[in-house]
């Protein structure tokens, strides 16, 4: 029979598993609501990237802040970002790896375009002062197109929680 | 180390997470299917919403499953999503809940199309050992509607509702 200190152990592993899904999911939903202090939040300091297949990969939060908000942080391009098919695993106390599935649609109202891409994330994750991180992550694209959304004349955005946002300087 | 009634406590937890996103899960899945009274069994008795930015506001569960049905009616064939369940647990009966939501609609009568996005902030409550929605609402990130006879080959081949006339 399973003493206190595997039971013990089989819990934190579900606990672990579970959190680390909801830090990707914090991370997903910061980036699509530009909640860019609280989307710092998720990495480490020295957490490193390697996005769009390895073509952009900078280190460190501040410079993964700086390039994130490069791309996202006007407000005529935004989206959707869905993180789905969570495989992780724990490999030690305080560090663990991920991999997820991205469903990703974007709209860019002043080119007037839209994006559909998917892709696999690759993550590596650290336990720091209780609290999971995102030590490492990056994504392969599956596939990636893109139209112009004039092609669908009576295509009418109804909804754009950025509608009143005023653009960053 | 940990003792018995730590570890129940924490196995509770996740026990409860596990059946707070059931719950979710069935809630979409009754919206979709058009299961009213089933979808009537997510809902705590004098549940409240605030749909889409607070402009669908109701109280209680007879009167948030009528607007529902009215507003999902016939003619409304859709796909609603839940992702992203960020759920915490704070107490024995009360938790909280933000979710993702995609959506895309096939909305036959007029012959439109409907695409979007959402983030939901819910309340839930456990009654009589059953975690219920207590208060659900959402914003919007994006929404957007064509016309579909604008693909003149896009054809509806299935629907559970019936395929409407030709």
């Amino acid at each position: 029979m399973a003493d206190l200190a595997e039971l013990e152990a089989r819990i934190r592993r579900l606990e672990d598993i579970e959190a680390i899904r909801r830090l990707k999911y914090k991370y997903l939903r910061c980036l699509d609501s530009k909640l860019w202090d609280e989307f710092a939040e998720c990495f480490t300091e020295d957490a490193t990237t390697s996005y769009c297949d390895g073509q952009y990969q900078p280190q460190g939060v501040y410079a993964i802040m700086k390039f994130i908000k490069r791309g996202l942080a006007r407000y005529h391009f935004f989206g959707m970002h869905h993180g789905h098919h969570p495989e992780i695993e724990i490999t030690g106390d305080t560090t663990a790896r991920g991999t997820w599935a991205l469903d990703n649609y974007m709209i860019d109202t002043q080119e007037n375009k839209g994006f559909l891409t998917t892709a696999y994330y690759h993550d590596e994750y650290v336990k720091v002062n209780g609290e999971w991180k995102i030590s490492s992550t990056g994504y392969d694209r599956v596939f990636e197109e893109g139209w112009e959304r004039g092609d669908t004349p009576s295509l009418n955005l109804t909804a754009n929680m950025f509608a009143s946002s005023t653009e960053p300087v | 180390m940990a003792d018995l009634a730590e570890i129940e406590a924490r196995m509770k937890r996740l026990e409860d997470i596990e059946a707070i996103k059931t719950l979710k899960h069935k809630y979409f899945r009754c919206l979709d299917s058009k299961l009213w009274d089933e979808l009537a069994e997510c809902f705590a008795e004098d549940a409240t919403t605030s749909y889409s930015g607070g402009k669908h506001s109701y109280r209680g569960r007879d009167a948030i499953v009528q607007f529902l049905r009215e507003a999902l009616g016939p003619s409304m064939i859709s796909m609603h999503h839940g992702h992203h369940p960020e759920i915490e647990i704070t107490s024995d009966t009360t938790a909280r809940g933000i979710w993702a939501l995609k959506d895309y609609l096939v909305i036959t009568e007029a012959n439109m199309g409907l695409r979007g996005t959402a983030f939901y902030t819910d309340e839930y409550a456990k009654v009589n050992g059953e975690w219920k929605i207590k208060s659900t609402g959402y914003v919007r990130g994006f929404e957007e509607v064509w016309d579909r006879g604008e693909t003149p080959s896009l054809k509806l081949t299935q629907s559970m509702f019936g395929l409407p006339e030709e």
